[in-house]
């Protein structure tokens, strides 16, 4: 099993110890409220993802292990949870693998059911985004 | 009768009020957006289908005839609710937006030219924006704006942007952004002296307050049906009769023509006029249908209603003052516009959602008003005729709930 895959596990199985819409948020929200500061000189138009309500910002660099970094923030705490979500799962991978993933945790985690339009909209293109790093960096 | 048994008695009339949103009771307060519908207008559609589905004014046949007849009660049925004088007034649209198009292409599009003013609000919703600034980029004219006060009330000397220059006049009765309910009596007398037309955008207004179009003497009003407990894709264009047939025509085709030859075309007077290709026939019975329905319940109820609502609402604003309430002026209809600069409006949206309350989040199509703000938008709870106590109370325990899991 790859990493990427592994920790898709990982999440997975915990999320199954939150029944309830509101600890799987409180979750969330914890999470965005832990996600490592965002370079502010990042933090430009050409950073954000379009496609979401509130705004992403995703940048990625390649390190010298020659695995991928990539730094993301919200002005939503809920999205910023999500996105610190996914992160976890893609940070310090190489390229290839992160363009390989199959993205099959956010269904199995009983989030996505709950979802608006807009936000799975919104995480379809922050998933683009974020393979499309993997791709062009590795 | 108890107001509170007058609104469950309300509330029986709504079919889809009555269902669980993961597992709560649905509280739905995103009125501003659009309305419910009553049984009685489901079912109209429904018998229009059913038992008289035809063309109208074409067949020369018995369910034809019908299909016309009910067709024209309903324009009768408008008329009559937002008090126009003439029938031939009453010009069925899409809804706002397209009224608000047509008289952008059938009269300002050939009557403004260069220097020329159109004067609307900050407020204004982008389909009383966005035709004016494709009306200016063809002709010259101008689009002049009235600020707001940080309540959302027009600026005091709002009159001073009216001149010699201004030929239109396009604003909003009532804020979908913050329900403020602007003096429009005021500003038709003032856009007439300086001699300027005035339409009026009543999209949410209409379902507050009687319009009574011919008192007010606005040249053109506009309205949705959909927000008015109709259908969606129908709405209504009011025009002063000799206005509307000296307009040009809009949209050309079918049944709005007087005689078609290669050499010309003559067109029908009003309101066929504008009324090109088969109409949106069950949209007109269901929205005849809703006026009737509407006008059952009473302006003086309604009345009452709202302003039950909006003393419910002063305890919930009170309890959860952490947030920001939006357009606490005198005169405005129970539509609540909130944020606060520690979350983001989508996160309460989101939250409130999962309590099965539906509000709306975001820049309502407004954007213009929360860049002057200098906002991205708001969390809007609005409410309709159905919205009863424990719809307030919801919103206040959801509110505080979802409060307590952001701060965490
Ligand atoms: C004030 C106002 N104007 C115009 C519109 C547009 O209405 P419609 O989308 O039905 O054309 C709306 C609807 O949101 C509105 O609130």
């Amino acid at each position: 099993m790859s990493h990427i895959a592994a920790r898709q596990e990982e999440v997975i199985a915990e999320f199954q110890m939150f029944p309830t819409w509101m600890e799987k948020y409180e979750y969330i929200i914890e999470l965005g409220k832990e996600l490592e500061g965002f370079p502010e000189q990042e933090r430009k138009e050409e950073n954000i993802i379009s496609g979401c309500q509130s705004k992403v910002w995703l940048t990625a660099e390649k390190r010298e292990n020659g695995l991928i970094h990539f730094h993301a923030d919200s002005d939503a705490i809920i999205t910023k949870g999500m996105v610190s979500l996914m992160l976890r799962i893609f940070n310090d991978q190489p390229g290839s693998e992160i363009v390989a993933a199959d993205m099959n945790f956010l269904t199995t985690i009983g989030l996505l059911e709950n979802l608006s339009q807009t936000r799975s909209n919104g995480l379809a293109a922050m998933i683009k985004q974020i393979k499309t790093y993997g791709f062009l960096l590795q | 009768m108890s107001l509170d048994q007058d609104i469950a008695h309300i509330r029986k009339e709504f079919p889809i009020l009555h269902q669980k949103v993961r597992g709560a009771s649905l509280v739905y307060l995103d009125n501003a957006a659009t309305t419910q519908k009553p049984q009685a207008v489901i079912a109209s559609i429904s018998s229009y289908y059913e038992q008289y589905n035809a063309n109208v004014h074409r067949g020369a046949h018995y369910l034809a005839n019908l299909a016309t007849d009910a067709m024209e009660k309903s324009r009768d049925a408008i008329q009559h609710f937002i008090g126009a004088t003439h029938r031939e007034e009453i010009i069925f649209t899409q809804g706002t937006t397209d009224g608000i198009n047509l008289v952008a292409h059938a009269w300002a599009m050939t009557h403004l030219k260069i220097g020329d003013e159109i004067l609307v609000a900050l407020s204004e919703h982008h389909a009383n924006i966005v035709p004016w600034q494709q009306v200016c980029k063809k002709t010259g004219a101008i689009l002049k704006v009235i600020p707001l006060n940080p309540d959302g009330t027009w600026v005091a000397d709002w009159k001073t942007y009216i001149n010699a220059q201004t030929k239109l006049v396009s604003v909003g009765w009532v804020s979908n952004a913050t329900g403020v309910v602007h003096p429009i009596h005021e500003m038709v007398e003032q856009a007439h002296n300086a001699g300027a037309k005035i339409l009026v955008d009543a999209a949410q207004a209409v379902s507050h307050f009687p319009l009574q179009v011919a008192q007010l003497n606005c040249d053109w009003l506009v309205f949705s049906g959909h927000k008015l407990f109709g259908p969606t894709g129908i709405g209504v264009l009011f025009g002063k009769l000799d206005l509307l047939n000296a307009m040009e025509v809009y949209r050309t085709g079918g049944e709005m023509i007087k005689k078609v030859s290669f050499e010309g075309t003559t067109f029908q007077e009003a309101p066929l006029k504008f009324e090109a290709g088969t109409p949106h026939i069950q949209g007109i019975i269901g929205l005849g249908e809703a006026i009737r329905w509407f006008s059952n319940v009473g302006w003086e109820w309604i009345h009452k209603i709202e302003m039950q609502q909006i003393e419910w609402m002063k305890s919930v604003t009170a309890e959860v003052k952490a947030l920001h309430w939006i357009g606490e002026s005198e005169r405005k209809t129970a539509l609540y516009s909130f944020w606060s600069p520690q979350f983001h409006h989508a996160d309460l949206g989101e939250l409130l959602d999962q309590q099965g309350v539906a509000i709306r989040t975001g820049h309502h199509c407004t954007q213009p008003l929360w860049d002057a703000w200098n906002m991205s938008g708001t969390a809007r709870a609005s409410f309709a005729l159905y919205n009863n106590e424990e719809d307030t109370v919801q919103l206040q325990k959801s509110l505080i709930k979802s409060i307590q899991l952001l701060i965490g």
